[in-house]
């Protein structure tokens, strides 16, 4: 079975680190949707609907911290899953006060932190 | 005075280029000329502390980071395009493992802001800011890369 996922955040860099990761792992995804900012990502979120969201947190335009609680606030929305991929001090904190986030991953990761994190969400089957 | 939270900074710097890119640190025996091309990165935090972090780095190590984060050759345009971004991500992530280091037992919340870079002209700036406090220039992969960290009022 194939996955959508959306990958936010405003590092061109990262959004193609973890593409790769799902690339060169093989995982099981087939669109991958990519958004700079929450704004974009709304925005996205209201054409195609996603598996998985992939969130920074510190953006320009709407943090994650905004774009997320949209998310889970949206009777639409609200049951996508949302994992944060940050560098915030706080992101564990925001996650706990938020039970629709599923996981947080801490930057810098590893390619294994992103491949076990699909494992862990999507119930996937990595190599 | 931030200081004194120097060598905590630096391993953050190390940490995350380590991570990120698999790009290792090491000190100069003396001290290095200024980057050929280098960019200015600052992000600004608050919070238990208020301040900034900054990177003078090369340009060709942020295509460095991007050509090791994305398996290319270290001259492919790929890379190059995205240096700033990638020194840009670098800042975001080495200030993202530095803060808790200096929470110091404060439970106030950090906030981050989104970092920026710009040209760096080296031939008015450099010297003045290597000797600034709160700086340490390492080799990273044979290029000059300046940390700075300090108050910010």
């Amino acid at each position: 079975m194939s996955h959508s996922v959306l990958i936010v955040d405003d590092s061109a860099t990262t959004r193609a680190l973890i593409k790769r990761t799902i690339r060169v792992a093989q995982l099981p995804v087939g669109d991958v949707y990519e958004a700079a900012n929450g704004k974009d990502a709304l925005e996205l979120l209201g054409c195609v609907k996603v598996d998985l969201v992939l969130a920074d947190l510190n953006m320009p335009e709407m943090d994650g911290f905004e774009m997320t609680r949209r998310i889970l606030a949206d009777p639409a929305l609200r049951l996508t899953p949302v994992v944060l991929v940050s560098a915030e001090p706080n992101a564990a904190q925001f996650a706990e006060h938020h039970s629709g986030i599923r996981g947080l991953i801490r930057k810098p990761f590893t390619p294994e932190g992103i491949r076990n994190l699909f494992n862990d969400i999507l119930g996937v089957v990595h190599a | 005075m931030l200081e004194q939270n120097l060598n905590s900074a630096v391993e953050a710097l190390a940490e995350s280029l380590e991570t990120m890119a698999f790009v290792s640190l090491l000190p100069f025996d003396e001290a290095p000329k200024a980057p050929a091309t280098p960019i200015h990165v600052s992000i600004a935090f608050s919070g238990a502390a208020t301040g900034q972090l900054e990177l003078i780095a090369d340009e060709t190590l942020g295509s460095k980071i991007v050509a090791n984060i994305m398996g290319l050759e270290t001259g492919d345009p790929e890379a190059a395009k995205r240096s700033w971004d990638a020194l840009r991500e670098l800042a975001n992530v080495t200030c993202g493992v530095l803060l808790p280091k200096i929470q110091n037992g404060s439970t106030e919340v950090f906030q981050m802001a989104v970092p920026t870079a710009c040209a760096f002209d080296a031939t008015a700036g450099w010297d003045a800011f290597v000797a600034s406090p709160g700086v340490m220039v390492l080799d990273a992969d044979g290029t000059p890369l300046a940390l700075r960290i300090a108050d910010r009022n």
